[in-house]
């Protein structure tokens, strides 16, 4: 049988016709003229060099209608134009719902809650205009009254009742939901997630301006907390009109706002909210472009299509060369640690542990094994976070006093330990060169364990698990209290040491009681000293971020949380 | 016609069922935990696993959890994704046009440029032209679309600047950088396919009958040689189609182009199992769907195929 060729080329044509019904049906169409749209804009900013009229054009056009209301000194001068910033797709924009670094980029732009924080970490207003509070237990928070949503509604007490209530609503499925019940302890969050509840007990709109909130215990840090986007308020009017999109789009109130939705993998598009209460941000427009992988998203900078990139781990040696030094890493709040099980013997004895901590030489392993861009940990709290004290003796590499201390506490039966760490992390190089130096300094043999996390947090809960093990934390607000007794409490479920010590806990409880955050230092350096002395866990290494930017753009600032201080790039004409 | 139609219409149906019955089992038989992929190396609260579980209906049992997503299925629902809760319908609305795209271009230049090199080779037959082209056909062949790809980016790309380096926000022009590097992958195997076939037909005994009727040799090459050669190249062309239809994952990765196949591996990657079936499912659907399609129009090409 043969058909003709004609026939054939029919039945491709055919085919092709349906691959192109398929092209056309669904949204692309629109999608493809507003992007040609778009890409002439970005077209514009990438040759910004070449013809200088486009940009101070649109300047002229913004400038003057959002400046005469802010007094803010000479912020103008190079306000104005759009940034690109690159970032991977975050899971979610939306503020009750916040959970990665590059959602968080997204929704602290905006959102405001009731409180930001300083650069030196300190709380600072925001919605809020000031706080108190007699016993740390119910605070009261005087809201301002000139603060609006995206749409014109104002922003109320009610608002962040609203808002709090809607992340605690198990319907919602919001993953950060624990900051309210676990993290701030407010009072009756717990059983709104439960389902045992539809409002959280703690909270009340006195009038549109004064919200009050009870907490279960004292906390002294709260207002610091209450930075998180998940506290921010919501209007649930926007809410049920946007309907399943509205995650899309949320109606926020900081000081941009989305233009049109959030094109998944594609784009994030913002503007300039004009009817901000506080101080405009300087780009006219910041476009998150939305990237696969960190790989393409600095050739993207490179070819001069993005103003702002992440740099892939390979590039870290070439990047202040590749972008003339516009390269900059910042240590941020996130540790890696090895636990130790201290309910088993023969890690029951503190001076096995202080052994295998001092026989760990972290400086050359994160040389060679992360080319310097991490920072390794000489204490339990990152140096950055407020009321983190300076090192131990006992994470610093010191061979032959680890050896002495090894052997005079018996050391380990057999010489061998078991391992734990968990795969697909990319924890499996470095973990091997620790064990290669316990070897070395100990003459200990490791046999490794891998487990997928869901496994193997199941089993370190469990208490199955009987050797060292690979974990780590990342901050939620910025105290070094958020490092310490979420892992080393008695209580905390996320304590997978089983570390359990009286004097410990005390001193975090004199913290949390204590009328201020830095009253409390001196309890928190002794909750630190303490772990020092137990060593429950051998701190390893804090992270870094590091950003490359174009030469059109500057005042790039990365902050200690992971995040760029968009608001603040300068565009250059 | 009519009732082969019907005939292969109902044959469909069991396949429909069992192949997505496996698809079912075999994603819920993975080891690892969907629901703590999500979040990372963050503990789960035990009241958020819950309505986790609930939402998902993974409390249910696997005979339970199969006919309530058919039951959806039967109304055009795949289901939430898992990650981020969005409706797998409309990821594909996002994602399938992109792919269409990209596949519809790719086959193009592959046709483009395999055809005209095949037919070139194979009147240069034993030339030092046909061994160069059969030497840089292979190599084409072994390069990795990812090496290539990024080589591509780099040069065209970032170095020249003359086409965009990833993305979809170019509209057309985004997808012709990816589209040559499928091509290039690809088109190897067609120019190869049209050489041999047009040497295979040079050989045929009409050719000679043509020939000797006093045919001019362009006549002779490009009525009766050329197209007949056409068909198996034609129909391997329709294969690549279908097979790129499916997704490109490398090349979608690599180009930032947010289609199925990159829809596919985040979705592995995030063990977002919800996803990853309803993906399936979709394509075991598609596939049907088009070869239905393909089989009628076979059957209406030629008449002994719906007698049979």
């Amino acid at each position: 049988m043969k058909l003709s060729t004609m026939r054939l080329l029919r039945v491709l044509a055919a085919l092709m016709a349906l691959s192109l019904i398929a092209a056309a049906c669904g949204s692309d169409d629109a999608d493809e003229t507003t992007t040609d749209d778009a890409a002439v804009e970005t077209d514009d900013e990438g040759t910004a060099e070449e013809d200088p009229e486009e940009d101070p054009a649109m300047e002229e056009e913004e400038d003057p209608e959002e400046d005469p209301a802010m007094e803010e000194e000479a912020t103008d001068a190079a306000g104005g134009g759009n940034v690109s910033y690159g970032i991977v797709e975050p899971s979610w924009i939306d503020s009750f719902n916040t959970q990665d670094s590059e959602g968080f980029e997204v929704a602290r732009l905006l959102f405001d809650g009731l409180t930001d924080y300083g650069e030196d970490l300190s709380p600072v207003p925001a919605v809020a205009t000031d706080w108190s509070s007699d016993d740390n237990i119910t605070w009261t928070f005087n809201l301002r009254d000139d603060v609006t949503f995206h749409d014109g509604t104002p922003v109320t007490a009610q608002s962040f009742v609203d808002g709090f209530n809607r992340v605690a609503n198990p319907d919602n499925l919001s993953d950060v939901s624990y900051q309210g019940s676990y993290s701030a302890g407010v009072a009756g969050w717990g059983d709104v997630e439960a389902g045992d509840a539809t409002e959280i007990s703690g909270l009340a709109a006195i009038d549109d301006t004064t919200l009050e909130i009870t907490l279960e215990g004292p906390l002294a840090t709260l207002p610091k907390i209450l930075s998180h986007p998940v506290f921010s308020p919501v209007n649930m009017a926007a809410v049920e009109a946007g309907g399943d999109s509205y995650t899309d789009a949320p109606v926020g109130n900081g000081p941009y706002k989305m233009v049109g939705a959030w094109e998944h993998d594609v784009r994030i598009e913002l503007e300039r909210y004009a009817d901000y209460y506080g101080t405009a941000g300087l780009p006219d427009t910041i476009t998150f472009g939305i990237y696969d992988s960190q790989e393409t998203m600095y050739l993207e900078a490179q070819a001069g299509n993005l103003n702002i990139s992440e740099v892939p781990p390979e590039n870290i040696t070439t990047a202040t060369d590749d972008f003339d030094g516009r390269y900059i890493e910042v240590a941020t709040g996130v540790i890696n640690y090895l636990g130790f099980p201290t309910q088993q013997a023969p890690f029951d004895n503190p001076d096995i542990r202080k052994a295998l901590s001092m026989a760990i030489d972290r400086d050359t392993i994160i040389d060679a094994v992360f080319a310097g861009t991490r920072a390794p940990a000489a204490g339990f709290a990152p140096p950055l976070a407020p009321g983190a004290i300076g090192g131990c003796a006992n994470t610093e590499y010191n061979p032959d006093m680890a050896k002495e201390m090894f052997d005079a506490a018996g050391g380990i039966p057999g010489n061998t330990v078991t391992f734990w760490f968990n795969t697909g992390g990319g924890h499996e190089v470095w973990t091997e060169a620790v064990a290669n130096g316990w070897l070395q300094v100990l003459g200990l043999e490791a046999e490794f364990v891998g487990q997928e996390f869901s496994p193997y947090l199941d089993q370190l809960q469990a208490g199955e698990v009987d050797g060292p093990f690979r974990l780590g934390w990342g901050w939620d607000s910025p105290t070094a209290e958020n490092f310490l007794s979420p892992i080393y409490g008695s209580e905390s479920s996320d304590n997978y040491s089983g570390y359990s010590n009286a004097d410990f806990d005390a001193a975090i409880s004199e913290f949390k009681t204590s009328p201020t955050e830095a009253d409390g230092f001196p309890a928190l350096a002794t909750a630190q000293e303490i772990l020092c002395e137990d060593m429950p866990v051998a701190p390893m290494f804090f992270s870094r971020g590091q950003k490359v930017y174009t030469e059109n753009v500057d005042n790039v600032i990365h902050s200690v949380f992971g995040f760029t201080l968009l608001e603040q790039v300068e565009i250059l004409g | 016609m009519f009732r082969y139609f019907i005939r292969r219409l109902l044959q469909l149906i069991p396949v429909f069922f069992i192949s997505t019955f496996l698809i079912f089992l075999v994603i819920r038989i993975i080891p690892g935990d969907p629901i703590q992929a999500q979040f990372g190396e963050r503990r789960i609260p035990d009241n958020l696993r819950e309505a986790y579980v609930e939402r998902y209906h993974f409390n249910e049992p696997l005979w339970k959890q199969y006919f309530l997503y058919m039951k959806d299925i039967f109304q055009f629902d795949l289901g939430d994704s898992i990650a981020n809760q969005r409706p797998i319908n409309e990821i594909f609305r996002e994602s399938l046009p992109r792919t269409a795209t990209l596949a519809t271009m790719s086959v193009f230049f592959i046709a483009l440029f395999s055809i005209p090199l095949g037919i070139f080779s194979a009147r240069k037959k034993d030339t030092f032209a046909d061994n160069s082209f059969l030497v840089i056909t292979l190599i084409m062949l072994s390069i990795p679309p990812f090496v290539l790809g990024l080589l591509a980016q780099l040069f065209v790309g970032v170095k020249w600047g003359i086409l965009p380096v990833s993305g979809v926000e170019d509209g057309l022009k985004s997808y012709i950088l990816p589209s040559l590097v499928i091509a290039t992958s690809l088109m190897a195997v067609d120019a190869r396919l049209m050489r041999t076939t047009l040497l295979d037909t040079f050989r045929e005994d009409y050719l000679r009958t043509a020939r000797a009727k006093g045919l001019t040799e362009r006549r002779v090459f490009t009525v009766h040689a050329l197209r007949n050669a056409l068909i198996p190249v034609v129909t391997v062309l329709a294969i690549d189609l279908g097979a790129l239809l499916g997704g490109t994952i490398v090349t979608e990765s690599v180009f930032n182009i947010p289609g199925i196949g990159f829809r596919i591996t985040r979705a592995v990657v995030q063990r977002d199992t919800t996803m990853i079936t309803g993906v399936s499912i979709f394509l075991v659907m598609a596939y049907l769907f088009i070869n239905l399609i393909v089989d009628m129009i076979y059957a209406w090409l030629d008449p002994r195929i719906r007698y049979d």
